[in-house]
């Protein structure tokens, strides 16, 4: 059952990459894979964190939506071909601008996800914490 | 639509490929370094570059390229990973696994393309 939960959700996530990685275009800069690594490392960070303040879901679901889903919509073989390719064509600038946002950008956008997941956990906690006092 | 089917079918294998590697590295080295992710990473640089590499057609560079290696190796859970090594305060393994991670990605995927124009060329 988890190795079908992966399968289905890698299936939807490469999927998902291709689509938006045409939405956003094609461009000297590779907007369209920072783009998909950015959000997909916000999402897992923010449910990953969900789910370790124990926020239950199925063993599936979980892995599903995580090493399933999300692990296929990002790509780390994509990432080092387009940094690969700027540097060989001379586009030093270009090549270490991307190297440089997608390390900086996917860290922040980690830390923003798993920030928001702790902030709305916290209140839920506080929210029900109350109604046990009243 | 028969474009985003190979790469859903590639997608799917390269990702139940990493979670048993993730599961079977995982029962047998237990360190701080994300040893599992950062050898699918380097291992799907080294194939994309092959494949990039041997400029095969179109339909298998959807299905492998896109799809199996795409899927297969992962950028969210590397962040991931890097996040949890600064939270157990571990601060330069976080950044000695960003920055080795990718510059060896790139250096696997150069030598697989390498090799592949190396084949290319001698045969």
């Amino acid at each position: 059952m988890n190795y079908f939960a992966v399968a289905l959700g890698g299936f939807f996530g490469a999927i998902a990459r291709e689509i938006t990685g045409r939405a956003l275009g094609t461009s000297i800069f590779p907007v369209g894979t920072l783009a998909i690594n950015l959000s997909g490392s916000f999402l897992l960070l923010f449910f990953m964190t969900l789910f370790l303040e124990r926020i239950n879901v199925s063993d599936p679901v979980r892995l599903g939506l995580t090493s399933g889903f999300l692990g296929a919509y990002t790509t780390f073989s994509t990432m080092t071909k387009e940094i690969y390719l700027l540097l060989f064509q001379s586009k030093l600038l270009i090549g270490f601008a991307y190297l440089f946002l997608s390390l900086s950008g996917g860290f922040l956008s980690g830390i923003l996800g798993r920030a928001l997941a702790l902030y709305l956990v916290n209140l839920n906690f506080r929210k029900n914490g109350a109604k046990d006092e009243g | 639509m028969v474009d985003l089917l190979l790469i859903g079918l590639g997608g799917s294998i390269g990702a139940i490929l990493r979670y048993t590697l993730t599961k079977k590295i995982g029962e047998r080295y237990q360190g701080d370094w994300p040893l599992a992710t950062f050898l699918i990473n380097i291992i799907g640089s080294f194939g994309l570059g092959l494949l990039y590499g041997f400029k095969l057609n179109q339909v298998i560079w959807l299905l492998l390229g896109t799809g199996f290696f795409g899927g297969f190796t992962t950028f969210s859970t590397y962040i991931y990973e890097a996040i949890f090594l600064m939270e157990e305060g571990l601060f330069w393994k976080n950044v000695n696994y960003l920055l080795t991670s990718i510059f060896t990605g790139v250096v696997f995927f150069a030598a697989g393309m390498w090799l592949a124009n190396f084949f290319k060329g001698g045969v």
